[in-house]
């Protein structure tokens, strides 16, 4: 299943939820309505991830703070660490009792997207493993023709030439 | 108490509903810690164990949190953070003239009720 997909699927999961976006491992994707295409999503997970490491620094131990929710006049957010970053949910203004109930949905698709970003990854590791070696410039390749060819010191019985 | 230096002379950053309502939560044996701050961040008063920590985080949390808000075209101020793990959560709330964030240890039955879930 892509990213997208997982996505969609909390999306349609729950009716107060209008879109997603996940930064993991330096990308960020997200399936935000078309209304919102002049959100930097990638921005907005680094503010939600730059929110989670300053708070890992308040001192309390191992308890480190994992679930966000912000309320706001006419949307609401609930961000939630994940390996790697971190997963965001643009929503209607509801109140947090309600984002208790969203909560436990959400929870039913933590190991469906980490499965998704960890084939994405793999997927882009693949790719540049077996990409071809990319051409020489014709700049380059001109300048390597006209260079002697080197195939190592030659040498006839113990004497180099 | 919760008095705030100003051009004019002393600023009341609390009304006597929100001075009352921080006493009983000062009292609250799950409060770990709470801070009041005026809207520029200021710290104006905190205490228990995290005194230190909270007015500068949260300052800045609150300030990420406007800048989420911003993008997707909130114009207001964020008027409630609340943050969570197992066993502690935050809540961060706007009042009339000043921001309180306190903190504060989860009842037992209730982490152990978010584990099953998660």
């Amino acid at each position: 299943m892509l990213v997208k997909d997982v996505l969609d699927k909390i999306t349609d999961h729950n009716s107060d939820v209008l879109g997603c976006i996940v930064k993991a491992k330096g990308e960020t994707f997200h399936n935000l309505p078309e209304m919102y295409d002049m959100v930097d999503a990638n921005a907005v997970g680094e503010y939600a991830e730059n929110t989670f490491s300053l708070t890992d620094e308040l001192g309390t131990g191992k308890a480190d703070l994992e679930q966000l929710f912000l309320e706001f006049t006419h949307h609401s957010f609930y961000a939630r660490k994940i390996e790697d970053g971190v997963l965001l949910l643009l929503n209607k203004p509801i109140q947090r009792r309600a984002f208790k109930k969203m909560q436990v949905g959400v929870n039913l698709y933590m190991k469906p997207l980490k499965r998704a970003i960890d084939e994405k990854d793999a997927a882009a590791s693949a790719a540049a493993t077996e990409a071809p070696p990319q051409e020489a410039a014709p700049e380059e390749a001109a300048e390597a023709k006209q260079e002697p060819r080197r195939r190592g010191r030659r040498f006839y019985r113990g004497v180099e030439y | 108490m919760f008095l705030k230096d100003s051009e004019d002379g002393d600023e009341q950053l609390l009304t006597a509903e929100e001075s009352t309502e921080l006493a009983r939560i000062q009292r609250d044996s799950q409060v770990i810690g709470y801070s009041v701050m005026a809207l520029d961040g200021t710290e104006i008063e905190s205490g228990g164990a995290l005194s230190d920590t909270i007015a500068p985080i949260f300052a800045n949390a609150f300030d990420l949190a406007d800048k989420i808000g911003a993008e997707f075209g909130e114009e207001d101020t964020c008027p409630v953070l609340f943050m969570e793990s197992d066993e502690i959560e935050v809540a961060g709330l706007l009042l009339s003239a000043a921001r309180a964030v306190i903190v504060k240890r989860k009842h037992k039955n209730q982490s152990e009720g978010l584990r099953s879930v998660g």
